[in-house]
């Protein structure tokens, strides 16, 4: 009977499955700025929101003793604690609880080691797993205990005895705290409640894309197509995941009770840089959204980064290839952009201690500068003596001198676009010099690298290389399938993947709306994903935040090369 | 299986023997919920899972065959068993050091030490000496600050023993620059006979898996500690968090033997 059963429900689930996507979508769109701000009926705070938890958002972010001895495993003042570490003591610092635990408190798993959840909340309520007897027993300490109070807590954080009276494991120190400390820490834990999140209702999600004014229409076009078609095809699902909270067996109505409609904003930023910072603050305060995603823009990403961290908001994936080089907390990048070219370059130049000359070239391009500054500043910092010398693109066309300073021990740096490098035809001077250019800048179109170049130069390439575009295969297809034009395919591809990424990601932190566990997930589960990208490996970890960390610099030549032998050219260069 | 995958199944330009492949998949998968008992109807069957492995191997049936290949040349050389002992391995009892007797052979590699230095790890590894070996990346939030201070209290109470050597190898080899674990050594008070080894990912990986303790992704990873009082010998293995003073009396023990 369940063999007939089960074979008709398959073929139901076929028929299902065979109606156009459009019978299933919602009607997500991204809104303009010229949308109303307040659509009628859209919640902006969660029916949970109390009180309570808006003080504790507030509270968990100004500097307290508490906070200090979580996030830094130190007093505030600077000074020290020990812990206990299987029997033997060590400073405090190596094990602050914010490393395990994780800013967000909510815990993580590493090779098979659950750091589990130590937010006030959780802790100060029981934990009864509804299961069978029959694994009750063996469950007992870890999935299911008494709640905590403060003097079982106490017991906890000193001397590693859980509520339950049993051992805690060993992986978990003793903090050698004094009754204040332990108070001021377990103040701090209360703190850590996330009951009244941003940008989260009781049905949506508000999440925020970024463009700024210097972005063309053709582009904001291919990045807005994605998006769109991705949220609507994201919420066309999630119609049916908000079903199941009601329908769904008990054991499993924590699963999707945390499913939201999406709700994607445009914030377009225009003018100067310096005005961004207001912009966003007014776009935000009008309609706070839980996480930033995607986005692009070709100026430096520095104020919105800056924005991101003073709002404690997660900015994920957006397309710049000048990201700060100091990265705050929240925001995470595919790459370190131009950053990363002018520190392969670095890399090389350590390596090879033949050339004592860097001469760089920039053009009109930002990014160009960006670079050259980078690598100058980097450049005086190695031990063997460097020169090096800047000039825009006119300075060196004017200035035939220069092209005679060839020799075997100069190191030229081309940072300019394909128009530019053509302009450098009649410089022939530069025929037998080792050239580096650029992939970024030449917005990956090899073509326009000018024949007489070709034979000596070589390529910054922070991707794939060109032969392998398979590795792009699922956001091609994803996107072919939905008949989207791909006149930007990297911006897309990349888009696709940044949304991939925070759908699972929301998925695994449930109904914890923290912003900080949402990037704690990222963290831990990029490396693992399916998701493929025109990068050669992402991956990421506690604290990091680039997310492919090497780059090719290889002869032009050599560019086609199998695996094997284009390998030694790849180099994740010291930040 | 959700209701997007399978659509995504139908709707993607898949081969059509992969759909059939999957559909039998499906429906072996619906009829497993049936005679499990499971209440929901079959439509509502989850796809929830917090391991992104199991993600990984069900959204590969939305690839297309080429997809699928050029997804293994991508992760080339990895273990493709490695998350299904991940997986295993997370059953193992937590607190208690296992100990296990192993011929692991280090494979030939010029990697890097943390002055940046290159190093040919299989000499390294097969000293006539003793050496005590642990696979750590310096990001990592719980398990290689135990690891490392355990080392760090071994390194410091056998300070007069001058033939044994220490050896941390990074299994995030791209993060972990020389001058990262130069700074990582430095934090843990290291001499200089602790040495912390980088190189590239794949030879990273190769190394991990000549010790059976590459789990696929770094977050995923484990502590286990290596030692051996010389290249004749089998290596013992130590799964679990052995203390200080345990290395230490591992230490002698099998220098005595020698």
């Amino acid at each position: 009977m369940s063999v007939i059963n089960a074979l008709l429900s398959a073929a139901f689930v076929v028929a299902i499955g065979c109606l156009p996507l459009t019978g299933q979508a919602g009607q997500a769109t991204v809104q303009t700025e010229t949308a109303n701000p307040q659509p009628i009926g859209k919640q902006r705070t969660p029916d949970s929101a109390t009180e309570t938890g808006l003080v504790n958002r507030f509270a968990r972010n100004q500097p307290s003793e508490g906070r200090s001895l979580f996030m830094t495993g130190q007093p505030s003042d600077g000074s020290s604690i020990s812990v206990l570490s299987q029997g033997q003591s060590l400073p405090g610092e190596l094990f602050a609880c914010a490393n395990c635990h994780r800013h967000s408190g909510l815990g993580t798993s590493e090779g098979g080691y659950q750091v589990p959840d130590i937010t006030g909340p959780t802790l100060f309520a029981p934990i009864e797993v509804k299961q069978r007897e029959l694994y009750a027993e063996r469950t007992e300490g870890f999935y299911t205990r008494p709640a905590y109070t403060r003097d079982t807590l106490r017991m906890a954080i000193t001397q590693g005895i859980s509520s339950t009276g049993k051992t805690l494991s060993k992986v978990m120190p003793r903090y050698q705290l004094n009754d204040a400390q332990t108070d001021a820490l377990i103040n701090y834990l209360n703190t850590l409640d996330y009951s009244a999140p941003p940008g989260v209702s009781a049905d949506n999600l508000q999440l925020a894309t970024i463009i700024t004014d210097d972005v063309s229409a053709e582009e904001k076009q291919a990045l807005l197509s994605t998006l769109n078609q991705f949220v609507k095809e994201k919420n066309a699902q999630t119609r049916h995941e908000v079903r199941r909270v009601k329908y769904s067996p008990w054991h499993k109505d924590w699963q999707y009770d945390n499913y939201r409609h999406w709700e994607l904003n445009l914030w377009e930023l225009r003018g100067d840089p310096s005005t961004w910072f207001a912009q966003l603050q007014q776009y935000y305060d009008t309609n706070p959204v839980f996480a930033v995603v995607g986005g692009t823009s070709h100026q430096r990403w520095e104020p919105v980064s800056a924005f991101c961290e003073a709002q404690a908001l997660p900015c994920l994936f957006p397309n710049t290839d000048l990201p700060p080089d100091t990265p705050g907390h929240y925001s995470i990048y595919f790459s370190a952009g131009m950053n990363l070219e002018a520190r392969r370059v670095i890399y090389l130049l350590k390596k090879h201690s033949r050339y004592n000359k860097v001469i760089q070239v920039t053009g009109e391009d930002v990014r160009s500068t960006v670079a050259a500054e980078t690598l100058a500043r980097k450049v005086t910092s190695l031990s063997a003596p460097t020169v090096s010398e800047t000039l825009s693109l006119s300075e060196y066309l004017n200035n035939p001198s220069l092209t005679s300073e060839n020799s075997a021990s100069t190191l030229y740096i081309l940072w300019l676009t394909g128009p530019e490098l053509k302009k450098l035809s009649a410089h022939s001077g530069l025929a037998d010099a080792t050239v580096i250019l650029s992939s970024t800048l030449l917005n990956r179109q090899l073509d326009q690298i000018p024949g007489w170049l070709s034979e000596q130069s070589w390529l910054l390439h922070p991707y794939s290389l060109p032969g392998s575009t398979s590795q792009r295969i699922r956001s091609k297809t994803w996107l072919y399938a939905r008949g989207i034009a791909t006149p930007y395919e990297r911006l897309q591809s990349n888009t696709y993947l940044a949304l991939s990424v925070l759908t699972e990601s929301m998925m695994h932190i449930r109904s914890n709306f923290s912003q900080d566990y949402l990037i704690e997930r990222i963290e831990h589960m990029l490396e693992n994903s399916p998701e493929t990208s025109v990068y050669q490996r992402l991956s990421l970890a506690p604290g990091q935040r680039f997310a492919s960390k090497g780059c090719y610099l290889i002869p032009l030549k050599k560019i086609d090369g199998s695996a094997e032998e284009t390998r030694q050219y790849w180099a994740a260069p010291e930040r | 299986m959700n209701r997007k995958q399978i659509r995504s199944l139908l709707t993607n330009p898949v081969k059509t023997g992969l759909t059939v492949a999957a559909l039998a998949l499906l429906s072996t998968s619906l009829l497993q919920a049936h005679e499990g008992g499971q209440h929901e109807p079959a439509m509502e069957i989850s796809s929830e899972d917090s391991h992104a492995q199991h993600k990984a191997m069900m959204a590969e049936m939305k690839m297309d065959h080429s997809a699928h290949e050029d997804h293994a040349m991508a992760t080339e050389g990895e273990d493709p068993h490695a998350h299904h002992k991940a997986m295993m391995s997370n059953m193992a009892g937590k607190d208690q050091v296992q100990r296990s007797s192993h011929d692991y052979k280090a494979p030939h590699l010029t990697m890097l030490n943390q002055n940046g230095e290159p190093v040919a790890i299989d000499k390294l590894l097969n000293s006539d000496k003793p050496v005590l070996v642990n696979f750590i990346f310096t990001t990592c939030p719980t398990i290689c600050p135990v690891l490392s201070s355990t080392f760090s209290i071994v390194n410091r109470e056998l300070a007069g023993v001058e033939d044994l050597s220490m050896i941390s190898i990074s299994i995030d080899p791209e993060e972990d620059t020389p001058e990262a674990l130069q700074r990582y050594a430095k934090k843990f008070e290291a001499r200089d006979n602790w040495s912390f080894i980088t190189g590239s990912v794949e030879d990273s990986i190769q190394l991990q898996k000549a010790f059976d303790i590459y789990r696929g992704s770094k977050m995923n990873h484990e502590p286990v500690t290596y030692l051996r009082a010389s290249a004749d010998k089998p290596w013992t293995r130590l799964d679990g968090f052995p203390s200080s003073e345990q290395l230490v009396s591992e230490y002698h023990h099998m220098t005595m033997g020698h």
